[in-house]
């Protein structure tokens, strides 16, 4: 009852109604039909202290596995958030406020989040990146949804090895208007047969080809290019998903020829919360038709009219709100406040930490990795280059593996169909870790 | 009535510190060593600043931005009370905060116990039986919703795919049937704002997938009929869809269940306080009645004996809606601030909030020009709509002018030009958490505005001018030719 005004101001208001009873004044108001007067069980903690503890006893019957001890990505992972961040990101003026819809008052909102726009755009070589999507999964769907209204073609290409969640959602998300999904095995696992469904459907026509970069066994396929010419001599939409911690080292989408680029943003600073909230990152080219066709709220700088500079959300046409079931989507409520925690977080790390985090993982993946080999029991997978994340096969059971690594206090990484094992590395790792994970892992196996 | 100040620090954007777009050959002496010339990216261009520079330029721009932490922010339909922080420290718990979304269940027992019991309340709350927490957000809650119900008549065999949605609905229901693969059928509403049986009865048919209603709707005004809608729906073999962004109306009093919906989405952001954050992140849980539970995306808690589990087997699921389990850390707060109120609270939650706005909405229909939609002084629900028509015809003021006004008082405005139907419309929701100080102030503002707009014309079109800038060239933001959607647009790219 603590969130309420004085009750002098309830019973005055009351008063001016002419009623002295609250109860009796909904009772008036409401339909009396559905009265049903209902009554819940719900308890109430009067007592702030009593309500934390209640939930810190809850808390405190989960696992936390040290940082250093996950090997698992896949859109989350842990990463260590800077002081300032979480103190920048708590101010109520962030926090509490709504959609700058007026937009005069809400510079702050609307300067962040082009600012965020902004460096996301000079990671993906880009021009364009939206406020934000719910997370990486329904950035895929959506930019599929995106490359139909463009192209209708009805089919899309897909690769056969995803994440499963991730492809759960986007064929949710292509339910809806029933298009069709065709698979295409990844080029880590057969080259021939992956150029030439792609070509064969190409021909056929498909509205777009998602193409994980790196896929989700973790390796960078070196003939992207040769994968970009033929979608668009196909005019085709090329979609990239990417791995926001490649980026500072890897040839980004925008420089592979990426019509839109998806991606979850939660590995730039975020908590993981069992997996929620993310940070949907959605960026396209510098073509107005795609722009156009664009899902999810766009910030743009502008002048006032005395001329001097602001921010404000720009083509709004495009949205729900006010072109109803021709919006090119129903997104409204995004992840505003991550995206602006994830610009404050690269504000702070900067190119530097970008470059020595980015390295340090990809110095002690490939560390891994060498080691791991040596142990026996894994088997190279891929002959191809990765950066964080690799995979390798086990006849070993892998179920055991995995569960007996999780009693040392590992999640020792991804089981992917029935004999591969993904590993992915996260800025918390050093080669001491390292070291002892290989040690785990050696008495394990 | 004193205009306010907002703060003015005319911040620099982050690319105007440092930046830094050169080649660092250590690095790349590295990269050449672990990977093909062909995959390594050269450089970029990056800001530079100082930790106590990235301190200062964020705190300026978060001081240059209007939260419900400094008052009232009456936007309708959006429900933006005050956000308790007492929540904010226990999302931040480790033991929530810090858990990976693969760990196994018997790993996070606690936090799937806790995720079960919101579901539960948000059941019982209600009136539905089974609760996915999912969807991001209510829109997202709404596609849900839509592609639950078109499959649940692709498994009966049933080729419907016409979904009717009233036209004062929000924009995102006739967006989320349209992403979902069906049509939209719009009917109007009466001149007393709500549906008519007889405007269904026209349009419904076996096409009929179903009907999409916020209720109280986007007017402040309680759909009457809707149980005699919900009989012809029913009656036609459709479903019904609640749309929950107005359950701070109705919240712990009338259940949609007991109105005849069949799917049901709650705002975790709106009536259970969770902070909008500048945009989200949100939460749009959605509900179902029993016989729609195997259409819900996967997974879902069940609990066996005394364990917590996911369940993936759900028969005909429309698939997953979000990479893991939506967004916990939001689901957590709202959970912290049903147990805060407890029941009797949260009633007393909806019934102050029906107070306020109708302390308002009389109090503002008293002033001249202002005009209320539909236009009758019934009591409206948590939130109502005035039309500024006659203000505008009269003086050339618009209700986007009255609004841009209202900002220099200190306070945010309402809700403009929505619902579409409404000419010059202000849309307002107080909610429960302002004082009565707040409201007579607000009732004051709008006076003095109406004051001004007879004898003060030019400080009205000419405002804002407190605001940390003033009036924004939203034309000139949006043309092809003069937009910029980001530093780097027009380097060459744009």
């Amino acid at each position: 009852m603590s969130y309420l005004p004085i009750d002098k101001d309830i019973n005055d208001a009351l008063a001016f109604l002419g009623y002295s009873d609250l109860k009796k004044f909904v009772e008036d108001i409401l339909p009396k039909k559905y009265l049903s007067g209902f009554k819940l069980d719900i308890p109430s903690f009067q007592d702030e202290y009593e309500l934390i503890k209640f939930f810190s006893d809850y808390s405190r019957k989960n696992k936390v596995y040290p940082p250093e001890n996950v090997y698992v990505g896949f859109g989350v992972e842990p990463v260590y958030i800077p002081s300032i961040v979480k103190h920048i990101i708590s101010r109520g003026e962030f926090l509490t406020s709504y959609t700058p819809y007026q937009s005069e008052m809400s510079q702050g909102i609307l300067q962040a989040l082009f600012e965020y726009q902004s460096v996301m755009a000079e990671l993906l070589e880009l021009p364009v990146v939206n406020s934000s999507m719910y997370d990486g999964a329904s950035a895929i769907g959506e930019a599929i949804l995106m490359a139909e209204r463009i192209n209708r073609k009805g089919r899309v290409l897909i690769p056969r090895e995803m994440f499963p969640n991730y492809k759960s959602v986007v064929e949710t998300y292509l339910s809806g208007p029933k298009i069709e999904v065709v698979e295409y095995t990844s080029p880590s696992i057969d080259e021939d047969s992956f150029f030439e469904t792609i070509e064969k459907e190409l021909r056929r026509g498909v509205s777009a080809l998602y193409f994980e970069f790196p896929d989700i066994y973790g390796y960078f396929y070196r003939k992207v290019g040769e994968v970009e010419t033929l979608v668009h001599k196909y005019n085709s939409i090329f979609i990239i998903g990417f791995d926001v911690w490649s980026l500072p080292i890897i040839k980004p989408p925008g420089a592979l020829g990426a019509d839109i680029a998806v991606g979850e943003g939660q590995p730039f600073g975020l908590s993981q919360g069992f997996g929620g909230p993310l940070l949907g990152i959605f960026g396209v080219a510098g073509d107005m038709r795609l722009i156009r066709n664009m899902p999810g709220r766009l910030i743009g700088e502008t002048k006032t009219l005395d001329g001097h500079r602001a921010y404000t959300l720009i083509l709004q046409t495009r949205e729900q709100h006010i072109r109803r079931e021709k919006a090119t989507s129903n997104i409204c409520t995004n992840e505003a406040l991550t995206a602006i925690q994830s610009l404050i977080y690269l504000s702070y790390i900067g190119k530097k930490g970008l470059y020595k985090l980015s390295i340090e993982m990809l110095r002690l993946a490939n560390r891994l990795y060498s080691e791991l080999l040596k142990i026996g029991g894994f088997n190279r997978l891929s002959q191809m280059p990765f950066h964080r994340r690799f995979s390798l096969y086990s006849e070993m059971d892998l179920n055991g593996f995995l569960k007996e690594m999780s009693s040392r206090n590992y999640i020792a990484g991804y089981k992917y169909g029935k004999d591969v094992l993904i590993l992915h590395l996260n800025t918390f790792h050093t080669l001491e870790s390292i070291n002892n994970f290989l040690s785990d892992v050696r008495e394990v196996v | 009535m004193p205009e306010r100040r907002q703060a003015r620090w005319l911040e620099k954007s982050l690319f105007d510190y440092h930046l830094n777009d050169e080649e660092d050959n250590e690095v790349l002496n590295i990269l050449h060593e672990y990977l093909p010339e062909d995959l390594i990216r050269k450089s970029f261009c990056f800001p530079v600043l100082s930790e106590f520079e990235v301190v200062r330029h964020f705190t300026r721009l978060s001081q240059q931005n209007y939260g419900v932490d400094l008052g009232i922010y009456p936007l309708g339909s959006c429900t933006m009370k005050y956000n308790p922080r007492i929540n904010e420290e226990i999302a931040a718990l480790k033991g929530f905060a810090d858990l990976h979304p693969l760990q196994d269940c018997d790993e996070v027992q606690g936090l799937l116990e806790l995720l079960y019991l919101l579901s539960k309340y948000l059941s019982e709350l209600t009136g539905m039986d089974y609760f996915t927490l999912q969807p991001a957000a209510g829109a997202q809650g709404e596609l849900t919703g839509v592609l639950i119900m078109k499959k649940y008549f692709e498994v009966k065999g049933e080729e419907r795919d016409e979904v009717i949605v009233p036209d004062t609905a929000h924009g995102t229901n006739p967006a989320s049937v349209k992403m979902a693969g069906l049509k939209v059928v719009e009917v109007p509403s009466n001149k007393d704002g709500i549906i008519e049986p007889r405007i269904i009865e026209e349009v419904v048919s076996d096409k009929t997938v179903g009907i999409m209603l916020t209720n109280p709707n986007t007017l402040g005004v309680f759909e009457d009929y809707i149980g005699e809608v919900a009989d012809i729906i029913h009656d036609a073999g459709g479903l019904l869809y609640y749309d929950g962004a107005n359950l701070n109306a109705i919240l712990g009093w009338i259940r949609p269940g007991d109105m005849g919906f069949d799917i049901t989405h709650v705002n975790l952001h709106k009536t259970f306080s969770t902070p909008h954050g500048g945009g989200g992140p949100g939460s749009g849980p959605v509900g179902v009645k029993a016989f729609l539970k195997d259409f819900l995306p996967v997974p879902i808690i069940d609990k066996d004996g005394d364990r917590y589990r996911l369940n993936w087997d759900l028969k005909y699921s429309i698939g997953k809606v979000h990479s893991f389990y939506g967004n916990v850390l939001v689901q957590i707060r709202a959970l912290a601030y049903i147990l805060r109120n407890g029941f009797e609270g949260l009633k007393k939650v909806s019934a102050v909030a029906l107070l306020n706005s109708n302390y308002l909405f009389k109090r503002l229909c008293e002033l001249e020009y202002v005009r209320p939609y539909p236009d009758n002084s019934k009591p409206r629900m948590h939130e109502f709509v005035v039309s500024m028509k006659e203000v505008r015809d009269k003086y050339g003021i618009s209700a986007r002018d009255i609004a841009k006004r209202i900002l220099d008082h200190g306070v945010y405005a309402p809700t403009t030009y929505f619902p579409i139907i409404v000419d010059e419309a202000l849309m307002i929701e107080p909610t429960e958490t302002v004082s009565k100080e707040e409201l007579d102030e607000y009732i004051q503002i709008f006076k003095n505005i109406m004051d001004e707009a007879v004898n003060d014309r030019d400080k009205v079109i000419n405002s804002p001018r407190n605001t940390s800038v003033g009036r924004i060239d939203d034309a000139y933001a949006s043309r092809p030719r003069t937009m910029k959607p980001s530093y780097k647009w027009g380097a060459g790219d744009g």
